[in-house]
C-alpha cells in the first residue's frame, strides 16, 4: 500500500485516524501498532513475520546486553544483534549481487560458480535495519536505556508512516516520544500534519510522476537518444527523485505530526547547496546523520592521525552509502563519485566554492545531476552509454518531445528546487513549514491542500500504479 | 473555547468529510456519478483467504477494485481531465492528443506520421513482394486480391498536428514506403489516404471529424462508393451501387465521429462541429451481381461493417476483424455471436472466395505484414513449400 494510492488516501488514512482519535489515550499506541502491522502485512505479508521475529529477538538481546555487567558479554551480544540484522540485510539485498560479482571472477578461471537465489527484497528492510542498529548501539553506548515494554519497541520499528522509506529515526530521538506523543496531539498539529501530508502527496503525484514519466521515456530511448534530450532526461530524473522522496518524507512527517510525533526533517532544499558537502547536509538528512553517528565516527571520524586516513574514511562512508541504496555497481559508483567530490572539497575545492557564494550552485547542481545518471542507470555499462550521449553531441530524434504539461511541471520543479536560494523564498518556505499560522493562513493553506488532495486523487485514478522510488532501497 | 480552536475544529470537520465521502459513497452509493466512457478494466475478483493474502493477490485485487470503484471516481477522472485540458491541453490515461483548433488525434497515428517505428526499406520490399506473389497466385486460382489503405488523420490534417509533435519531414514513413512499393510492384492498391491528402473538406462534409480517429460517416459512405467502383473494375463485374439521397447536417456527432472525444471524459465537452450524415439507398442495376467476398481489416473496415455496407456487394461475405474475429451477415443481424477466426475456417473460406479485400490504416500496416498476423499466414497457406523451408531454416 503506497501513500499515493487511493486505497491509502480514502480508506486506510481516514479509517485509521478515525479509530486513532476515537480510542482512549492508553490504547493509542496499540492502535498505531495494529495499523502499522496491517499496513506492512498488506504490502508484504510474507515478511511481516521476519520483521516481527527479528525485532522480538533484538528486544530481548538488547535487554540482556543492558543487564550484563561484563563488557565482553555486552560486546558479544552487540555483535550477535548486529550480525542478525546486517546478516538479514545482506542475505535479502546483497547475496545475489555479491554472488554475481564473484561469479565473474570464478568464471574467468573456469571454476564452479556460486548459485543465485530467487530472493524478494522485504520492503523497507534497509530503513528498519538501520533503526534497529541505532537502538542496539545507543543502548550499548549508554546513550539511552533499553525500552521496558516489548510493544513500545515494536512500535518504534513498525510505526507505519516511516517504516517503508524513512525518515530514519534514531532511537535516542524517539525514546522520549513513545509515551509523550499524545500530549502533542493538538488540533493545530493535526491540521499542520494534514497540510504536510497533502504537500507531500502533491509533490509525488503532481510533480514527481510527471517529470518521472519523461525521465523514464528518455532513459529508455537507447540508440534514439540525442544530447539535448539526454540532458533533459538527467535533469528530469534529478527533479523526480527529489520530489518523489521529499514528497514521501513530507507525508511521513505529516502523518507523524498528526499523531503527535516529531519526526526529523529529511530534506532542506538540497539543490540549493553550494557544495557537495552541503548537499549531503540537505539531502536525506537522516541517512547522513546515521552514517555520521554509526559509521563515520566509529571509523575515527575527524580525529584520525593522517589526512589520508580522513579522506579514506570519508570516501568509504559514501561508498557504503551508495551500496546501501542498492545492490548494483551503479549505486556503488554513485556513492564513490560523491565521496570523491567530498574529499576534493576537503582538500582544496571547498575554499574556492566558499568564495563563489550562492553561485556555487552552478557547480553543485550539475555534479549532482551527473551523479544521478549512475543512480538511474543502476549498472556501469548503460550509465557509460548515457554519458557518451551527454558529452559527445548527437542530434535529437523525434522519439521524445516535451509537451506543455512537462514544460510547465519542469518549470515548477525548477522553481521549487531553487526556491530557497532567494531570501523571499527561504522566508516563505520557513513560514509554511515551521512558522506560526494565523487564522487567515489556516484557511488559505487548508483550501490549497484540499485542492492538491483532489487534484492528486484525480490524477491517481487516471494513472497506472506508480510506486515511490525509495521503496526499493 | 477560543476562536482559534473553533476554526480548527471546523476545518477538521471539513477535511474529515472530504476524506470519508469517497469511501462512504462507494459503500452506500448516495450520489450516483455518471459512468465514464471508454474501456473499463474490470479486475478479476479474488476472495479473501489465507492463501490469497499470503501471495498478495487479494491485496492486489482490492487495490485495483478501490481504484476503479471508489466513490466519486468518475467525477475525479473528469475533473482531472478537465484541468489537464485547460492547463496543458492534454489528457492522462489515454493516447488522445489535442491538436490545433481542438482537432483530436490518436498518438499512434501521429507517431506513424512522424516516421516512428519505421519497418525499414528491405523489410517493406520483401513483404510487398510476398503480397504480389499472393495476388498473382490467387489470380491464377480465379480470385481477386485488393489491398486498400484507409486514411490517417495526421496526413489529412497536418496543419492541426500539435507543434510539439511537428517535425521537419526529411524521412520516410511506413505508409509512404508501403504505398510506393506496392504501386511499383503492380499490387492492386486502393489508396484512400493518398487520395484524400489531395482533397480538401467542403462545408460539413469532413473527411474525418475533428473529434474522431476514423473516417467520418459521410466519408465512410463516399469511400465505399469509390470502393465499389474499384472492385467492379478489378473483378470485371457490375455490383449494386450505394446512392446518397440527401445530407442531414447535425451538430450532434454520431458514432464514430466523436470516438476520441467520447473517451476524453471531460466535465465540459469540447466544442461541437457541424457534420454531414448521408441518407442512402442501394440500387441493384441491371445485370448487377454480388461476389463471394472476404473483408479483412481494422477498425476502418469495421465502420463499413457497422454501417451495413459489406453486404451491399458481398454474397455470403465474411469480415475478419484484425484476422482474429469472424463477423458475417448473421452476426450483423444479431442472429449469431462474433466468433474467433479459426485456421480451418479461414482456409476453407479463402478457397471458396471470389474477392479478398485487405484494408488497413497506416499505423496498422506494419502489423498487417508482420509474421503471423494476416498477410503472413495467407502467404504460408498458398506457398507451403516456402513456409516449410523457412521453418527448417529457423
Amino acid at each position: 500500500m503506497t501513500f499515493s494510492s487511493l486505497i491509502f488516501i480514502f480508506c486506510f488514512f481516514p479509517v485509521f485516524f478515525a479509530v486513532y482519535f476515537a480510542v482512549r489515550k492508553d490504547y493509542k499506541n496499540l492502535c498505531i501498532l495494529a495499523g502499522s502491522i496491517l499496513f506492512y502485512a498488506w504490502g508484504a505479508p510474507r515478511f511481516i513475520f521476519v520483521i516481527l521475529g527479528t525485532t522480538a529477538l533484538d528486544f530481548y538481546v538488547v535487554r540482556a546486553m543492558a543487564a550484563s555487567a561484563r563488557l565482553l558479554n555486552k560486546r558479544l551480544l552487540l555483535g550477535f544483534s548486529l550480525a542478525i540484522n546486517l546478516g538479514l540485510l545482506f542475505y535479502f539485498k546483497y547475496f545475489n549481487f555479491f554472488a554475481d560479482s564473484v561469479n565473474v571472477v570464478l568464471d574467468k578461471f573456469h571454476l564452479t560458480t556460486l548459485p543465485l537465489m530467487n530472493l524478494v527484497l522485504p520492503i523497507g528492510i534497509s530503513f528498519y535495519t538501520f533503526e534497529t542498529i541505532t537502538y542496539v548501539v545507543d543502548v550499548y553506548r549508554g546513550a539511552h536505556k533499553p525500552m521496558s515494554r516489548f510493544w513500545d519497541y515494536q512500535l518504534y520499528i513498525l510505526l507505519f508512516p516511516k517504516l517503508i522509506a524513512g525518515p530514519i529515526i534514531q532511537y535516542h530521538d524517539f525514546a522520549s516520544q513513545v509515551a509523550g506523543h499524545t500530549d502533542n496531539e493538538t488540533s493545530e498539529n493535526i491540521l499542520r500534519g494534514f497540510y504536510r501530508f497533502c504537500i507531500g502527496l502533491g509533490k509525488k503525484v503532481l510533480i514527481a510522476n510527471v517529470v518521472g514519466s519523461a525521465a523514464d521515456e528518455i532513459f529508455a530511448l537507447g540508440e534514439n537518444l540525442g544530447t539535448v534530450t539526454a540532458w533533459i532526461g538527467a535533469v528530469s530524473y534529478s527533479f523526480q527523485i527529489y520530489f518523489d522522496f521529499s514528497g514521501y518524507s513530507d507525508m511521513a512527517i505529516g502523518m507523524g505530526r498528526m499523531m503527535g510525533f516529531r519526526f526529523p526533517e529529511n530534506f532542506d532544499s538540497p539543490y540549493c547547496a553550494t557544495s557537495i558537502t552541503g548537499f549531503w547536509r540537505k539531502w536525506h538528512i537522516t541517512l547522513g546523520a546515521w552514517m555520521r553517528n554509526y559509521l563515520y565516527i566509529p571509523l575515527g571520524g575527524n580525529r584520525v592521525n593522517t589526512r589520508t586516513r580522513l579522506y579514506f574514511n570519508l570516501w568509504l562512508v559514501f561508498l557504503l552509502s551508495g551500496l546501501w541504496h542498492g545492490a548494483a555497481w551503479g549505486f556503488i559508483i554513485w556513492g564513490a563519485y560523491h565521496g570523491v567530490f567530498l574529499v576534493l572539497e576537503r582538500m582544496f575545492l571547498g575554499r574556492f566554492l566558499t568564495r563563489l557564494g550562492k553561485w556555487a550552485v552552478l557547480y553543485t547542481f550539475p555534479v549532482v545531476v551527473i551523479g544521478w545518471v549512475f543512480f538511474r542507470a543502476e549498472h556501469f555499462a548503460p550509465a557509460m552509454r548515457y554519458f557518451e550521449t551527454l558529452f559527445v553531441y548527437r542530434p535529437d530524434s523525434m522519439y521524445w518531445r516535451p509537451d506543455t504539461e512537462f514544460m510547465v511541471v519542469a518549470a515548477i520543479s525548477c522553481m521549487f528546487s531553487f526556491f530557497a536560494l532567494t531570501r523571499v523564498g527561504l522566508k516563505v518556505q520557513d513560514k509554511i513549514f515551521f512558522g506560526q499560522y494565523t487564522l487567515r493562513l489556516h484557511y488559505l493553506i487548508s483550501f490549497t491542500c484540499i485542492v492538491i488532495l483532489l487534484l492528486s486523487a484525480g490524477r491517481i485514478t487516471t494513472s497506472t500504479f506508480n510506486p515511490f522510488i525509495y521503496f526499493r532501497f | 473555547m477560543t476562536t482559534f480552536d473553533n476554526v480548527h475544529r471546523r476545518l477538521l470537520v471539513v477535511i474529515t468529510l472530504i476524506l470519508f465521502l469517497p469511501l462512504l459513497n462507494s459503500v452506500l452509493g448516495f450520489v450516483k456519478s455518471g459512468p465514464l466512457e471508454g474501456v473499463v478494466k474490470v479486475p478479476e475478483k479474488v476472495d479473501i483467504s489465507l492463501h490469497s493474502w499470503w501471495d498478495g493477490s487479494f491485496q492486489e485485487y482490492q487495490n485495483e477494485w478501490v481504484n476503479e470503484n471508489i466513490g466519486f471516481r468518475p467525477d475525479l477522472v473528469r475533473m482531472n481531465n478537465q484541468v489537464n485540458y485547460w492547463l496543458f491541453r492534454r489528457f492522462n490515461g489515454n493516447s488522445v492528443v489535442i491538436g490545433k483548433d481542438d482537432y483530436l488525434f490518436d498518438r499512434a497515428y501521429i507517431d506513424e506520421y512522424n516516421g516512428l517505428n519505421y519497418s525499414g526499406d528491405i523489410a517493406i520490399l520483401s513483404q510487398c513482394a510476398k503480397l504480389k506473389m499472393l495476388q498473382d497466385t490467387m489470380q491464377r486460382a480465379g480470385k481477386v486480391l485488393i489491398f486498400a489503405i484507409a486514411p490517417s488523420k495526421p496526413y489529412l490534417y497536418p496543419r492541426h498536428v500539435p507543434s510539439y509533435l511537428t517535425i521537419e519531414r526529411n524521412f520516410r514513413t511506413n505508409y509512404e514506403s508501403y504505398s510506393r512499393v506496392m504501386d511499383s510492384l503492380g499490387i492492386r492498391l486502393l489508396d484512400f489516404n493518398g487520395r484524400y491528402m489531395k482533397e480538401a473538406d467542403t462545408g460539413a462534409c469532413h473527411r474525418m471529424a475533428k473529434k474522431g480517429v476514423h473516417w467520418s460517416v459521410y466519408n465512410a459512405t463516399t469511400s465505399f462508393q469509390k470502393f465499389t467502383g474499384f472492385v467492379e473494375h478489378a473483378c470485371s463485374v457490375s455490383l449494386p451501387h450505394l446512392f446518397i439521397d440527401k445530407l442531414e447536417i447535425s451538430n450532434t456527432a454520431r458514432p464514430p465521429d466523436n470516438d476520441l472525444a467520447r473517451i476524453t471524459n471531460l466535465v465540459y465537452p469540447i466544442a461541437k462541429e457541424q457534420l454531414a450524415y448521408p441518407q442512402t439507398h442501394l440500387a441493384d442495376t441491371a445485370g448487377s451481381t454480388r461476389l463471394r467476398m472476404i473483408f479483412i481489416g481494422d477498425s476502418f473496415m469495421r465502420i463499413w461493417y457497422d454501417l451495413g455496407f459489406l453486404g451491399n456487394i458481398g454474397s455470403r461475405w465474411e469480415f475478419w476483424d484484425y484476422f482474429n474475429t469472424l463477423c458475417n451477415d448473421d452476426v450483423l443481424a444479431g442472429r449469431a455471436q462474433k466468433a474467433p477466426l479459426t485456421e480451418t475456417h479461414w482456409k476453407k473460406s479463402l478457397d471458396s472466395a471470389e474477392c479478398v479485400v485487405l484494408m488497413f490504416t497506416p499505423p496498422n500496416l506494419a502489423w498487417a505484414f508482420s509474421p503471423g498476423s494476416c498477410v503472413g499466414p495467407m502467404f504460408d497457406y498458398y506457398f507451403p513449400e516456402l513456409a516449410a523451408s523457412k521453418k527448417n531454416q529457423e
